[in-house]
């Protein structure tokens, strides 16, 4: 198989840069039955919280131009049966799993990112510090550089899997948030989360969503996806995971030259559920249309002179 | 499941804000479709808005001619682009999703009751023509608004016999669908089955008059989607009763639409 849509995210190789994003694509079991789920280059699935997550109130997703709205609020069964009864399912696959952890408080991290690097299927974890959908945790170490270290630095300290940390838009100055990860010791960044908005019924006189605010995809927020990777990608070393209203393969190639060294994708996956297969075959036309070789020599090539 | 580009046969209003799109499947699809089953919906194309895919109920499925019927009403921006449609336009179809209305309990001879209101209506067509193809005896319980929001009763009548409601009493009788149901109930109708689809309140008046009869009761249940195929959790409803270490949700989506009665919260 052609090299030209490999890439890497620190330790990991991937055989070309596309992923979905968590949240949009469960553990993988929904998709499986589409198509064969080791043509990604990665999968990442749901947040992990060491207990079970119940998740907000519905209705959790809002539509919104060119963009949905969601509050589903980490709805997960739970530390203990994702690693029983999710990720076993995984291990037929011959693709890494980097696997969301969310939590409360550091010591919820910590205990999550412990026991999942005893897990073989496990390739890389995802700190979710900016999911905008529940009240404690999650956002309150995204949004400022400190806490966000120092979250970092513990998760570093007990597990040897590559930690990439998701960050949040919803923030002044993103590139503080990513160089103080970096100097805590993050392999990679993945970015960015869901913005927050909200939707409103006008009959009704109330908010769309039952959790009032949300999370905003979709490709309304690609550029401001865009803008912040390359803001990103200028300060620090370590690889980025791009995403943010990605649905196609020109996308990508936007995303690389901001300075991702892979690309996610969310919303698109529930327009199209084959999105992801469809994006990696149509890379190489792309790729040769732009005249370029390889992934890897886009990746930060934007010119801005 | 499957992605396929449809092509629109025909477009047809049934009422003021209600339509009908009768698309025909380039491709045989691989499993029977069950009566109470969906597809997601898209006018085919890259725009980026309206964005997701539209959750419709399947009305009929013609397998000799291999087409769909969908009956939707214009509420938002994707329903009333729908309503645009004209014969010859692509429609981007993902289906069929989600369990249907379970009917292998049901021999030749036994009676089904099926309760229906508004746009819930149309699902339950394509399983009153599937009770009958099996020779159980069909009831239909239909409300609506008013005759001129009426729609699809007469077909109905094909296959079995119908009871009309209206809340303004311009067709059938006066008032809701549930309380002509436990009128008919209390002069001893009875049944072997019961399947409704239709707005949360009439749910809930059926789940009021459950005490009433013992045969079993499925229900069609409605919620805002994204994937509509189990990955994205946001059309999650609450299960009445989970044993501990059990799911305490289950997804309209996958699990449903159709529940038995009891089975989860009715809530929006």
């Amino acid at each position: 198989m052609s090299k030209s849509l490999e890439t890497k995210l620190g330790p990991l190789t991937l055989k070309n840069p596309i992923m979905p994003a968590s949240g949009c694509f469960g553990y993988g079991e929904e998709f499986a039955k589409l198509y064969d789920i080791s043509q990604l280059g990665a999968v990442v699935v749901k947040a992990t919280t060491p207990e079970p997550t119940l998740g907000n109130p519905t209705p959790r997703v809002a539509e919104t131009p060119a963009g949905m709205l969601n509050a589903i609020g980490l709805q997960n069964p739970g530390l203990r049966r994702v690693i029983q009864e999710k990720l076993p399912f995984l291990a037929d696959y011959q693709v890494p799993v980097i696997v969301n952890v969310a939590g409360k408080s550091i010591e919820d991290y910590v205990a999550v990112a412990e026991a999942l690097s005893g897990v073989d299927v496990v390739s890389a974890l995802e700190l979710n510090i900016s999911c905008p959908n529940v009240k404690e945790g999650g956002i309150a170490f995204g949004t400022r550089p400190g806490p966000a270290a120092e979250l970092t630095r513990a998760v570093k300290a007990v597990t040897n899997l590559p930690v990439f940390v998701k960050l949040s838009p919803n923030v002044s100055d993103i590139v503080k948030i990513a160089t103080a990860v970096e100097a805590a010791g993050a392999d990679g960044i993945s970015m960015i989360n869901t913005l927050q908005g909200m939707a409103i019924d006008i009959y009704r006189r109330r908010p769309v969503l039952a959790n009032v605010t949300g999370g905003l995809s979709g490709p309304a927020i690609k550029p401001v996806a865009l803008r912040m990777i390359h803001q990103v990608y200028k300060a620090v070393r370590i690889p980025i995971i791009g995403m943010g209203g990605v649905s196609s393969a020109t996308d990508v190639v936007e995303f690389l030259l901001a300075g991702a060294s892979a690309v996610a994708v969310g919303t698109a996956n529930f327009v199209n559920p084959y999105i992801m297969p469809e994006i990696i075959a149509q890379l190489p036309e792309v790729l040769e249309k732009i005249g370029a070789k390889t992934v890897q020599e886009l990746i930060g090539a934007l010119e801005t002179n | 499941m499957r992605l396929q580009q449809t092509t629109v046969l025909a477009n047809e209003p049934l009422t003021p804000d209600i339509f009908r799109l009768t698309v025909s499947l380039p491709e045989e699809l691989p499993e029977p479709v069950q009566p109470g089953q969906f597809c997601n919906l898209r006018i085919s194309g890259n725009s980026h808005d309206p964005l997701l895919r539209r959750p419709i109920s399947i009305s009929d499925w013609d397998r000799r001619l291999n087409n769909l019927k969908f009956v939707i009403k214009k509420v938002g921006r994707g329903t009333k682009a729908l309503s645009r449609l004209y014969p010859g336009q692509k429609l981007d179809l993902f289906g069929p999703l989600g369990r249907g209305f379970p009917t292998d309990h049901l021999r030749e001879g036994q009676h089904a009751l099926l309760v229906g209101g508004g746009v819930g209506i149309p699902p339950l067509l394509l399983l009153a023509k599937k009770l009958a193809a099996k020779k159980v005896k069909v009831t239909a319980f239909l409300g609506f608004r008013s005759k001129n929001d009426a729609f699809l009763y007469e077909e109905f009548a094909r296959y079995g016999k119908i009871k009309l409601t209206s809340d303004d009493g311009s067709l059938g009788r006066c008032g809701n669908v549930c309380s002509l149901l436990a009128d008919c109930l209390n002069q001893g109708l009875a049944g072997d089955s019961i399947y409704a689809c239709g707005p949360l309140p009439m749910l809930k008046s059926l789940e009021e008059l459950a005490a009433r009869f013992p045969w079993p009761a499925y229900v069609s249940l409605e919620q805002r989607m994204a994937c509509g195929i189990g990955a994205c959790a946001a059309c999650t409803c609450r299960r009445k009763d989970p044993e501990p270490g059990e799911d305490w949700y289950r997804l309209v989506c996958t699990d449903g639409p159709v529940f038995r009665l009891g089975e989860v919260e009715l809530s929006e």
